[in-house]
């Protein structure tokens, strides 16, 4: 059996240990998909309030502030998910069988993305067939197949600051409170819930060089049909630059916290 | 020869990497901050052995075995399992292995008995059409089949331990390090362990059991060593 495949089942086997233990808390699932549907509904309600030249009706604001609330689940899901299921696999111990595993430690954490990540995005799917259903959202059946291939772009651009982040788990121990601060700086420079025109000169930039702005123009351009504000190569281009650069610079950056980890001897620790 | 804590003991005086060994570890070195643990610790474990290694608390048992199992990093010294090196050949490396750490940590209370076993035999890379056989081995040799499809969250502390022990055995390693396995095991617990080393050491693989007292041994080892002043002595 190949290098390749063994790595692929084994990392199957991880996500498929999430799923059982996720699956083994239903009313968990059931809460976590009423309150998105919540959120959504809120943001229905405020849309009906807004009436500014950004946007031709309130029906537009909402399908705008929709694409912002999916793509803020990816993102939690990649950056916040995974370094608190770290945490966790600290604190029980079990991180400790990783290490001594064939697969290994980093393998493991890279595996370990991978469940957040699937169920944000169906998790993104009940919100969009909620607003859809309930508040008949406006989708561009033309080019709604291409959701699949820019969500998965957008979630491997998104992935490397989530395996940074657990490289810091590693090193430092308690991290998630200045995730929670880098999200909510993300989702004010990156045009999730209003559009980055009416930010500042300064943090317009911001909103420039990172992939979380390209990622929800995209998903709007191809789910609500709205217009892209920059050109569709310069938005591909980063949205698979980023993680073409920085995919391999977070599995280094893990590989290097557990060789730290080793020699410190502070691995194990949480 | 049996050596038991507080006997004389003589120094073993072993050769890196010596051909045919199941495991070497060689001059280990570790410090905890300013205080070293490890300050030359070495130990030669041969293909279808058993070894006890005892010390007082604190001497650097845990230590040494984390450095054995690759958990920890040693400042200087070298590990290696039937020729692979720890660190060049570390995939292959771990292939071999099983390691039990101590206390009762690395389960997941909401999985049952059978899905930690799909786990680790997964996570252990073996192969598909093997791992069927070797769960219902394990769950056979730690007496487990009743309790399958139980989640260990509902098992008594001797029932996980026996988990635990299935996953350290489950897919067949030729070098077993096994840290205080005897914590919250009854006398047929204790058998079954037994029987799990002897499966072991028929197949040319060796065993290194590591408690306080070798009275806690519930089996006959082959060396016994001592842990201390930061080197093993005995054998």
């Amino acid at each position: 059996m190949s290098a390749l495949r063994e790595d692929l089942l084994a990392a199957l086997a991880v996500v498929r240990r999430d799923w059982l233990i996720m699956r083994s808390y239903p009313l968990r699932i059931l809460t976590q998909l009423v309150s998105v549907c919540f959120t959504v509904t809120l943001f229905h309600f405020i849309s009906k309030l807004v009436h500014v030249g950004s946007f031709t009706s309130p029906e537009a604001y909402f399908a705008f502030a929709l694409v912002g609330l999916i793509v803020l689940q990816v993102l939690n899901s990649t950056l916040h998910t995974p370094p608190g299921a770290l945490q966790g696999e600290l604190a029980t111990g079990t991180f400790e069988r990783f290490v001594v595993s064939p697969f290994g430690a980093v393998r493991a954490m890279v595996a370990l993305t991978a469940f957040p990540l699937l169920y944000s995005l169906v998790t993104a799917l009940v919100m969009l067939v909620f607003a859809a259903g309930a508040f008949g959202l406006h989708l561009e059946w033309a080019t709604l197949p291409l959701l699949v291939p820019v969500a998965l772009l957008g979630s491997l651009s998104f992935l490397p600051f989530g395996l940074l982040t657990m490289a810091t788990v590693l090193v430092f121990k308690q991290v998630l409170g200045g995730v929670t601060f880098l999200v909510a700086g993300i989702s004010l420079v990156s045009g999730l819930y209003f559009p980055i025109s009416v930010l500042p000169a300064w943090m317009r930039v911001l909103a420039r060089i990172q992939p979380f702005t390209p990622a929800a123009d995209l998903m709007r351009h191809v789910m609500t049909g709205a217009r892209l504000h920059e050109p569709l190569a310069g938005e591909l281009a980063k949205l698979i630059g980023f993680p073409a650069v920085l995919l391999p610079a977070g599995v280094l950056a893990l590989a290097a916290a557990v060789r730290a980890g080793r020699r410190r001897g502070t691995l194990l620790e949480y | 020869m049996a050596t038991r804590a507080g006997e004389p003991v003589t120094v073993r005086r072993v050769r890196p990497e010596r051909a045919g060994a199941a495991l070497t570890l060689h001059d280990i070195h570790h410090s905890w901050g300013e205080r070293p643990v490890l300050t030359g610790a070495s130990l030669e474990l041969w293909p279808g052995s058993v070894a006890w290694l005892g010390g007082p608390n604190g001497a650097g048992k845990t230590t040494l075995l984390r450095v054995a199992a690759g958990v920890l990093a040693p400042r200087r010294g070298s590990v290696s399992a039937f020729g692979l090196d720890i660190e060049r050949d570390r995939r292959d490396f771990h292939r071999q292995l099983g390691y039990l750490a101590a206390g009762d940590r690395g389960l997941h209370p909401r999985l049952t008995v059978r899905q930690h076993l799909e786990l680790w035999s997964a996570l252990a890379l073996v192969a598909r059409e093997r791992r069927d056989g070797l769960i219902e081995g394990a769950l056979a040799r730690f007496e487990l089949a009743e309790l399958t499809d139980r989640r260990v969250d509902r098992l008594s502390m001797g029932q996980r331990q026996r988990v635990r022990l299935a996953m350290t055995f489950v897919h067949e390693p030729r070098v077993v390090l096994l840290d205080e396995p005897h914590t919250s095991l009854d006398d047929a617990g204790l058998a079954l362990i037994e029987d799990a080393v002897a499966h072991v050491t028929g197949r040319n693989g060796t065993v290194l059991w590591c408690s306080p007292a070798s009275a806690q041994l519930p089996l006959p080892a082959d060396e016994h060593y001592i842990l201390a002043d930061g080197r093993v002595v005995g054998g």
